[in-house]
């Protein structure tokens, strides 16, 4: 019974080498040159023209221009400078008239 | 074996102007006569490894695509420390090896579902259903349980098991696309052949 079973298993395992290659769908190739063709075109896409890159740079300057205006505009506005009590009664009294 | 010797050939030109490095070069800078070039010459057997590891032809096909558009998109990582058609293969056993990932997960996450009472969609026949086509019809029985006997191997002997008996490359090819030595190679396909015998001893009444 063993026995069999051996040799059942060395024919599954002899079986790999009896294996064939297999030879893919003939639109496979076709596919994948299509869709190397595309992403081949996409990285000819022309690189922006200059005129983008100013235009890019003035924005990001406009925009820190107007971060540094907003950041000083809404800063807590001064006080005005306190006068104690003590101090507008010694004013008032030296300046009697 | 015939669709291979009826590949067209490269003139001799050609051949000497795309050697490795030529190729290499060409790759890297966008020609595309060099990518039709590696498709034409090598996607068969891409192909043919694909099949190997995940035993379903249209999702074989689908990784084959993968490959060509992964070697585009990394060609510039690409050192030349190794053959082209190595580069190819070892990108398609990372991808086919990633997807059968996927698919694991997946399939648990449908057994859960089907746990709490919701569908399980998307499963699909594996390695013990499959009919590899490289098998004889009278051997198909036989290639269905040898399939399926290598697909529960621990992912390095199934690798060097699948990359040398299946796919039918050379120790030192099969070592190349590993990054081992032939002779880690040789030990893991002996230890496959090993554990096949034991996973095939529960198989085979």
């Amino acid at each position: 019974m063993k026995d069999i079973q051996a040799k059942k298993i060395a024919e599954i395992l002899a079986s790999a080498d009896a294996l064939t290659q297999v030879a893919p769908a003939p639109s496979l190739e076709g596919r994948i040159q299509s869709r190397l063709a595309v992403a081949l075109q996409g990285q000819k896409r022309p690189a922006p023209a200059i005129g983008f890159r100013w235009q890019m740079a003035a924005a990001v300057l406009l925009l820190l221009v107007n971060t540094a205006t907003l950041i000083y505009l809404l800063q807590p506005a001064a006080q005005p400078d306190q006068v104690s009590v003590a101090d507008y009664w010694s004013f008032t009294e030296d300046n009697q008239f | 074996m015939a669709y291979f010797s009826n590949l067209p050939t490269p003139s001799v030109e050609k051949q000497r102007y795309l050697e490795e490095q030529a190729l290499i070069a060409s790759l890297q800078a966008g020609d595309p006569t060099a990518y039709q070039w590696i498709v034409t010459a090598y996607h068969a057997r891409v192909y043919q490894t694909c099949l190997g590891f995940l035993c379903h032809i249209e999702d074989a096909e689908d990784i084959t695509q993968e490959v060509f558009i992964e070697a585009y998109r990394s060609i510039g990582s690409f050192r030349g420390d190794a053959k082209v058609s190595t580069w190819l293969h070892r990108i398609a056993v990372s991808k086919s090896l990633e997807l059968l990932r996927y698919q694991k997960r997946k399939k648990r996450s449908g057994q859960l579902l089907s746990l709490l009472g919701m569908q399980q969609a998307g499963l699909e026949p594996r390695a013990d259903q499959f009919d590899h086509p490289g098998f004889a019809l009278e051997r198909r029985e036989q290639g269905r349980l040898l399939m399926a006997a290598v697909a529960s191997l621990p992912a390095q002997q199934r690798i060097a098991f699948t990359l040398h008996k299946i796919d039918e490359h050379s120790y030192q090819e099969t070592a190349d696309i590993m990054q081992l030595t032939p002779s880690a190679v040789d030990s893991l396909v002996f230890r496959a052949r090993a554990n096949l015998k034991k996973r095939l001893a529960g198989l085979v009444d």
